[in-house]
């Protein structure tokens, strides 16, 4: 066989210019037809999740400039007055939330079960949070998660339902109508994925409170896989690159304020537990307004490293806050057991 | 040569024949760079993740989503009616899809150790007391497979009961196995009176899925030592037996590995054994591990001491050995002391001559 390109010798086989420019011609056609019908179906965006036909890129900055990069870790076991004192010692809630705020609360209500197992936000910390930003003039709070399985019984169950209605907060039941697709630019894995932006909407203060707990996926869930809950959609597919989704999580949206609730620590077999010795008294409430700073203290009471959970490192990377904590210069308060 | 294939030829008179000039050279090379470019162009975009197509193509077309706990389920009438408690909930069914939706991260521990199916369901107790009990059901792949997920969640110190031969009980909960299922029953609180239907609820769900004579025969392997007795005794960390389905200590492929934990004077360690299809394998994998060891900055050391065939690495006073006998290849895991890795290993080496002669 000849190479291609190579001087054909004379005679009956031999090629002529004009067969040679008709097959060239019917490759070029073949390859631009097979080209043009690829293009034509591919489907560069991707099914649709929502109707809104609009594709978000973010859920929007919330935190407060003025007191940007601070952090208080209290010492104690009463969640109330331990947050009371910590968010005094940020500058005070009015630092925070002023007259005529709408506060959406993002707590972890992942699962039915009692707050006596750990696995979700401690109701009542939830509502001494709710109820320090109507003191504080907040025109509305809201409280919301997105469990996928039984939404109404996770919050029945975890005393949220009951914390809100006590407190004059609004639950978001996370229903369809809540949910459109989000593009995080640069990101990879939240591609056109439906998130409950329908929450956020008059939002105009986003505050995390979420427990220490040991995760088998991701290593650890603290605030940044908090905001797990607010993807909707067959999310588990991200659970190959939990790490990843975490981070891009950490870029959706910066909070006002994160509460991470130490006083009894999920230790092991998380993020459900069962056991009540899976839980250990850590006696700590760490209040920032970096979830990463957060996330990064949170780690000291599960007794794990920064190599031992990425994702707050690649947070950092991202910029999505500080995996060294203690360039926060933490406030620490001891209130005693 | 085929008529097919027949070289081609001139259908009317004579051509003018010249050489492929210039022109038709780069005509040529730009034909193939488009062929090449659509090639590429194809390769790339299949290449990009895109998960929202992924998880619609699992999901199938719009409205054929599936209700989250909503399968029906042969395991659900275990969970009917049992003694001491009534129903606060319906049963609810998750299968590999939706397993997540009810234990989010913990998903996977069961989806690698061959998770079938799970059954869940709230009761009350019937005396009136404000308590709660969970119960879940998990049907996994084989007797194996549960006592995987079993021995990974297995709480440090907790009392072992004798209600099966893997079961144990915290201040709030009852965990056990019956063949290839495992079960969870979690209370919201350790006060006495909730402690106290545990046990009764076990032994209920107990005697609904005992497995019959003839599926414990099938079960258990003729001729093949039970796993736990190829751990030597002294030392042995009591309840510390576990089950690696897959990627024992990180190496991706290893797989059916058990484990087991070691205080051996000031020392710690684990001893791990798995038992393969033959002695080939054995080998095989006793050379995948040390190149995962290697790989990962542990260096061979002289340990003459060691039983015949040992292969005794450290790294940074962590140390490991590795030795195979027949289809069996044991050995020790993060020892804290050179003597602790030469004395455990010794011991499993001794145990496996025993057992498996």
């Amino acid at each position: 066989m000849s190479k291609f390109g190579e001087t054909q010798p004379r005679g009956e086989s031999a090629l002529t210019r004009r067969d040679f420019i008709k097959r060239a011609a019917g490759a070029s056609v073949l390859a631009l037809s097979a080209g043009a019908l690829y293009a034509g179906l591919y489907d560069g965006r991707g099914p649709s999740p929502g109707d809104t036909g609009k594709i978000l890129t973010g859920l929007g900055d919330f935190s407060v400039p003025a007191v940007a990069g601070r952090m208080a870790i209290v010492r104690g076991t009463d969640r109330a007055a331990m947050l009371d004192r910590a968010v005094a010692a940020l500058g005070g809630i009015e630092s925070f939330i002023q007259k005529g705020d709408r506060v959406l609360i993002k707590v972890n209500a992942a699962f039915a079960t009692p707050p006596s197992l750990g696995a979700t936000t401690n109701p009542e910390l939830f509502a001494a949070m709710a109820r320090m930003c109507l003191v504080a003039g907040a025109a509305g709070v809201f409280v919301t998660d997105n469990p996928i399985n039984n939404p109404e019984s996770c919050f029945d169950l975890t005393g949220i339902a009951e914390a809100a209605a006590s407190t004059g907060a609004r639950l978001i039941i996370p229903g369809e109508g809540l949910f459109s697709p989000l593009t995080l630019p640069g990101g990879k894995l939240l591609v056109d994925w439906p998130v409950m932006a329908g929450a956020f909407k008059g939002v105009t203060k986003l505050i995390a409170v979420a427990p220490v707990k040991d995760h088998a996926r991701a290593g650890a869930s603290m605030i940044l896989k908090n905001f797990y809950g607010l993807l909707g959609g067959r999310r588990n597919v991200f659970h190959q690159n939990i790490a990843g989704i975490i981070t891009e999580l950490s870029l959706l949206a910066k909070p006002t304020l994160c509460v991470l609730d130490g006083t009894r620590v999920m230790l092991t077999n998380g993020p459900t537990g069962g056991s009540l010795s899976d839980l250990k008294a850590a006696d700590t409430l760490i209040v920032s307004t970096d979830p990463v700073a957060a996330d990064a203290a949170g780690l000291e009471l599960l007794e794990r490293s920064l190599s031992d959970v990425p994702y707050i490192q690649m947070a950092d990377a991202a910029g999505a806050g500080k995996a060294d904590y203690k360039l926060l210069n933490p406030v620490r308060i001891n209130l005693g057991a | 040569m085929s008529t097919l294939f027949k070289p081609f030829r001139l259908r009317r008179g004579p051509k003018r024949i010249t050489p492929v000039g210039p022109a038709e050279r780069r005509a040529g090379y730009a034909v193939l760079c488009v062929l090449l470019a659509v090639l590429a162009y194809a390769l790339i975009k299949q290449s990009q993740f895109n998960p929202a197509v992924v998880a619609a193509l699992r999901e199938g077309p719009a409205g054929a989503k599936k209700a989250s706990g909503a399968t029906a389920s042969a395991l659900a009438p275990v969970l009917d009616a049992l003694p001491g408690v009534f129903p606060l909930s319906e049963v609810e069914a998750f299968d590999p899809d939706t397993l997540s939706d009810k234990i989010d991260g913990k998903a996977e521990l069961y989806l690698s150790s061959g998770f079938k199916e799970m059954v869940w369901r709230a009761f009350g107790p019937t005396d009136g007391d404000k308590a709660r009990f969970d119960i879940y059901v998990y049907d996994m792949a084989s007797p194996q497979s549960a006592f995987a997920v079993f021995s990974g969640q297995r709480r440090n110190g907790a009392a072992a009961l004798g209600l099966t031969e893997n079961a144990y009980s915290t201040g709030n909960a009852l965990f056990f196995t019956v063949g290839s299922r495992y079960l969870e029953i979690v209370a919201d609180s350790d006060a006495p009176a909730v402690k106290n239907l545990l046990d009764p609820l076990g032994a209920a769900l107990l005697a609904k899925l005992s497995p019959k004579l003839g599926e414990q025969a099938a079960n258990a392997q003729e001729g093949e030592p039970s796993p736990g007795s190829l751990f030597p005794k002294p030392g042995l960390i009591e309840g510390s037996l576990r089950l690696a389905m897959s990627d024992a200590f990180g190496l991706e492929g290893f797989s059916n590995v058990y484990t087991a934990d070691y205080k051996l004077g000031d020392a710690e360690a684990t001893g791990f054994v798995s038992i393969l299809p033959d002695e080939a394998q054995a080998q095989t994998w006793k050379q995948n591990v040390l190149k995962f060891l290697l790989d990962n900055g542990y260096s061979q050391i002289k340990a003459d001491d060691a039983p015949e065939g040992a292969v005794v690495l450290e790294s940074s006073g962590a140390f490991e050995a590795v030795l195979t006998r027949g289809r069996l290849l044991y050995g020790v895991h993060e020892a804290t002391s050179r003597q602790a890795a030469v004395a455990l290993a010794g011991a499993l080496d001794k145990q496996a001559r025993e057992k498996m002669r």
